[in-house]
């Protein structure tokens, strides 16, 4: 796993996650094209994850290792980094089931089962449900969360605002590909060329 | 187990037929044999043949697929999550493998003896075992299997690109993990040996 520093990401001078007012809607221009793209994520990824703050991330191309149940999809990237205690778990993911329309039941099921058994749709869901368990303080998005969706559009970024709304987002969107995704307020993070 | 009783029957078989020599001398042959080199090899063989392609097909698959990238970017180190496990778990299920070969060639060589067959002879000639010997084994065993493994893990994460990719990974995987298997053991046996002789000039 790559360590990488925030002054080597060429952001504006000063700048630092840190001090975004919470609830923040920003914008990441990733220059360049296809891997050129995949290594900055990867870079901005690991960056974010070895800050002192809570980062969940929302990715819709293999959000899942196949070949184990969602319930282990869920709980390594949750339990990885910090000791989480599964009854707090367990009354996080009660609040969260409402707005993803789901019961218990429902939540059972989904956790037996491995991501090839699911439909897009719920696919989408739990790779929300994931996100908001882990109670962030920065989302990432990455651009095939909009660029290939697994939810329905109207709940695209509807249900995101609704699991998560009061975290900061950083919409990590190559620079070349416009418009922003719609239904969102973006504000470009400010980076070293730009200060 | 079909290895290890045809390593043992056979073994059995081919020496009463080539040598006048009673069961009890020949299951000692076999159980010196299945200690000190074929319960070794016969586990590393089949270790790479059944496990070492499914782990590379695995690997390469959650590569292709960028699964792995997933886990990462969720701060998941994937040394830890993907590679350890697959790595000590062959080398663990290894050295009790290696002893299972080890009871099944005796027993099978026990059976097939053209003399009555004695269960208490067996259990002399396990009891005359050289434990240090048997450990050394499972611990070769162990230890070869882990090497191999991870050496052929790396390979089928950094070259698989594409879906041909996963088969080519899994065939590569075997032969690879063959050779380096093979390789070590007969480093260890050629090191042995010079060992052996050294300690015999010096005495």
């Amino acid at each position: 796993m790559t360590r990488t520093s925030l002054s080597s990401l060429g952001l504006a001078a000063g700048w630092t996650p840190q001090q975004v007012a919470s609830p923040a809607r920003l914008v990441w221009p990733l220059p360049g094209e296809g891997a050129v793209i995949e290594g900055q994520i990867d870079r901005i990824c690991a960056c974010w994850n070895n800050q002192p703050f809570v980062t969940s991330y929302l990715d819709a191309s293999a959000p899942f290792l196949e070949n184990v149940s969602i319930l282990e999809n869920i709980w390594v990237p949750l339990a990885w980094r910090r000791r989480v205690r599964p009854i707090e778990l367990i009354r996080r993911a009660q609040r969260l089931l409402p707005p993803l329309g789901w019961d218990g039941d429902d939540l059972r099921r989904l956790l037996a089962c491995r991501p090839g058994d699911l439909t897009p749709a719920v696919l989408g869901r739990a790779v929300l449900l994931r996100a908001a368990l882990a109670n962030p303080d920065w989302l990432l998005i990455e651009p095939g969360w909009f660029e290939r969706p697994l939810l329905p559009p109207h709940e695209l970024t509807s249900l995101v605002q609704s699991l998560l709304g009061e975290c900061r987002w950083l919409l990590l969107w190559p620079a070349q590909r416009q418009p922003l995704p719609s239904g969102v307020s973006w504000h470009t993070i400010p980076m070293e060329a730009e200060a | 187990m079909l290895l290890a009783a045809l390593a043992g029957g056979g073994f059995v078989l081919s020496i009463q037929t080539a040598l006048p020599l009673g069961g009890s001398t020949v299951l000692e042959l076999l159980a010196n044999l299945m200690v000190q080199v074929l319960g070794v090899v016969f586990t590393l063989l089949v270790i790479a043949a059944r496990s070492v392609s499914a782990i590379s097909a695995e690997l390469a698959m959650v590569q292709v697929t960028g699964e792995r990238t997933s886990l990462e970017r969720l701060g998941v180190d994937t040394r830890w999550y993907l590679v350890l496990p697959r790595v000590l778990a062959p080398a663990l299920s290894g050295c009790v493998l290696y002893l299972y070969f080890v009871f099944a060639a005796l027993l099978v060589g026990a059976l097939i003896t053209d003399q009555t067959f004695d269960v208490w002879e067996v259990v002399q000639i396990i009891n005359g075992l050289d434990a240090r010997e048997l450990l050394l084994g499972m611990l070769r065993t162990g230890v070869f299997a882990g090497i191999a493994i991870l050496y052929v893990m790396r390979f089928a994460i950094s070259r698989a690109r594409r879906f041909p990719d996963i088969p080519l990974a899994a065939s590569n995987g075997v032969f690879q993990a063959i050779v380096v298997m093979l390789l070590l053991e007969s480093g260890f046996q050629v090191t042995l040996a010079l060992l052996q002789q050294a300690q015999g000039t010096g005495a």
